[in-house]
């Protein structure tokens, strides 16, 4: 199994785009995040569905405290009526701008090791040129080892 | 220094073994007081942190000790007051141990569920239980554990966290007077003076009891506006306590180590035990129960504070050694052994502990209060209220600042990290409400003080 049969072609997230934007073509692509890069085409972050959700409408005590919420978080709650406001918000202060990547090359065994040490469930391919060639997820990983089986 | 070496030291120069106390300033005390004021300089200065500046300024002080002839290693090490280390040591293992099993926030929610429903008696109750729980434990983790679901309660309910905040923090501060434990301070004090902790709680007890009720009142006046219900008020507490409690059987052992420990305090003078040792009996009650892992429990002791008390020992003590503390004793001696100024002497120190606390860390004043107040002691001063009033001003001064006591920054941050427009407590804030807060608690203090003070004396 080579990393180029895992890997997902996606667009890229850039200054300007809303998170309704990105929302769409991490979608599109079945993936939960995509790069985010610079003028000049560089990967210097990510915009996650997670995150984003994350920053815009859970605080930080609500995640401290996740296990103890019981049915009715009261105010903290953000009503389905604010969803379009978030929706059409620039997406530029919701990238994170760390970002576990991996080369062309590598095997998909260090692609799940890389994973593992980011905790996170995918990683960005990046070239030697610093060119971003896809996405590797682990849904992608465990799929084509399924199609190997059969 | 231990009591048993207070005591010790007092004695000899009474029986006229020891040399007198020079009447002059010589060269080993202006050389061990440039070095105090350096590293006092640069431990409020903040240009690193106040460990590393302690510990520089103990190595400096016993180099130059050793080179001038007035202070040797093992003054140096004699100076460290094992009896408040290993204290501090034993009391943070024991909220290591209870901290993770939920216990605190079960009662935080039990108690937010019964009084949500009506801000003040939410205020009113948290107050007590972080007084209460100041009175025994550290009042740094005990806000620790309270401030952020402080703000959790209040975002759910739809209230703003910014009075709570600033009451739990100033409840832990006036709490952490009543008892011996309570404070590193009281600790300090009660070992030095040979102050167990029934006599210190039948002595500060009452007094803090009747400032914690002034203080109440005078933060929900203060407060009326932020308390007030509004528009978006719930009351409802959408947390489930029963998920709390992650680890019973490890609440229940360490709740019956705590016990054991409390038990022993009362009678540990009785037993001719030093309350350090109390502790570690409890604590070893519970490691032979739960058998945590050390590298987990160890790591949540805070090695950076016992080591900056243990730094600040050493640099204390070679000043003592110098006798410059002593000669600064004996120049105050004549005020304060005259009978009639022994009160105002009293409340002058409580004051000026007070209002020195406010902007500086309180740990350096009492250590370097204590030698001066045994000093008075060896020539002939009853320095008895002494004692409580350095402890009321250290403890009440913490509350006239942001900055004024550990418990307070830790509010402060939680105010900014909440995010809610409104309830951010800027220093400016801090300063219009914490300030005269402080204030009102000193006054009533001194009254209680003068009002009791044969009792106290």
């Amino acid at each position: 199994m080579e990393l180029k049969n895992v890997m997902t072609a996606t667009g890229v997230a850039r200054s300007g785009m809303t998170v309704r934007e990105g929302f769409r073509e991490c979608l599109r692509c079945e993936v939960p995040g995509i790069p985010y890069v610079d003028e000049s085409g560089k990967v210097v972050g990510r915009f996650s569905i997670r995150e984003t959700l994350r920053r815009a409408c859970i605080p930080d005590v609500m995640v401290k405290y996740a296990d103890l919420l019981g049915d009715a978080p009261g105010c903290l709650v953000v009503s389905a009526e604010h969803a379009p406001q978030l929706l059409d918000l620039p997406l530029l202060p919701f990238i994170k701008y760390e970002v576990a990547r991996i080369t062309p090359n590598c095997a998909v065994a260090t692609a799940v090791a890389l994973m593992e040490r980011h905790t996170t469930n995918y990683l960005f391919v990046i070239d030697h040129q610093n060119r971003y060639v896809g996405v590797v997820t682990v849904w992608a990983i465990a799929r084509r080892m399924l199609e190997l089986k059969l | 220094m231990g009591d048993r070496q207070a005591h010790a030291r007092a004695e000899a120069l009474k029986s006229g073994m020891l040399e007198q106390t020079s009447t002059t300033l010589t060269g080993p005390m202006i050389v061990s007081g440039l070095i105090l004021v350096v590293a006092y300089a640069l431990i409020f200065a903040e240009v690193m942190h106040r460990m590393h500046a302690a510990i520089i300024g103990a190595v400096a002080m016993v180099g130059i000790g050793l080179y001038g002839g007035f202070y040797t290693q093992e003054q140096a090490i004699q100076a460290i007051d094992a009896n408040t280390m290993l204290l501090l040591a034993g009391m943070m293992m024991m909220v290591a141990l209870l901290r993770h099993t939920g216990g605190f926030e079960y009662l935080a929610i039990r108690i937010a569920k019964r009084t949500a429903s009506r801000p003040r008696h939410l205020l009113l109750s948290l107050a007590l239980v972080v007084s209460v729980i100041s009175m025994f434990l550290d009042n740094v983790t005990t806000v620790i554990i309270f401030a952020p679901l402080t703000v959790l309660i209040c975002r759910m309910v739809g209230l703003n966290p910014m009075p709570y905040l600033m009451t739990e923090a100033m409840m832990s501060n006036i709490g952490g007077i009543a008892t011996l434990v309570g404070d590193p301070p009281n600790i300090m004090i009660g070992s030095a003076a040979g102050i167990d902790f029934n006599r210190f709680l039948v002595h500060m007890g009452p007094m803090v009891a009747i400032i914690w009720c002034a203080t109440v009142i005078l933060i929900l006046a203060r407060f009326r506006r932020e308390l007030a219900t509004p528009a978006t008020f719930t009351g409802v507490v959408g947390l489930d306590e029963t998920r709390a409690i992650t680890d019973p059987r490890g609440l229940k052992r360490g709740l019956a180590g705590m016990a054991v420990i409390i038990a022993l305090f009362f009678v540990h003078h009785h037993l001719h035990i030093y309350p350090s040792f109390a502790t570690f009996i409890g604590l070893a009650l519970v490691l032979f129960l739960s058998r945590p892992d050390p590298d987990t429990l160890l790591k949540n002791v805070e090695w950076t504070v016992l080591l900056f008390f243990a730094a600040l020992f050493v640099i204390v003590g070679g000043v003592e050694n110098s006798g410059l503390l002593a000669l600064i004793g004996h120049s105050l001696a004549s005020v304060a052994s005259d009978p009639d100024l022994l009160l105002i002497s009293c409340l002058l120190l409580m004051w000026v502990a007070a209002l020195l606390s406010a902007i500086i860390d309180n740990i350096p004043f009492t250590v370097t209060m204590i030698p001066i107040v045994l000093s008075l002691e060896t020539s002939g001063v009853n320095v008895t209220p002494m004692w409580w009033a350095l402890a009321l001003g250290v403890g009440l001064g913490g509350n006239g600042s942001h900055i004024g006591a550990t418990a307070n920054i830790i509010c402060v941050s939680e105010s900014e990290r909440c995010g809610i427009p409104g309830s951010r407590i800027t220093p400016g804030l801090w300063l219009r409400h914490g300030f005269p807060i402080m204030l009102a608690g000193l006054v009533v203090a001194s009254l209680l003080f003068t009002l009791f003070f044969g009792f106290l004396s």
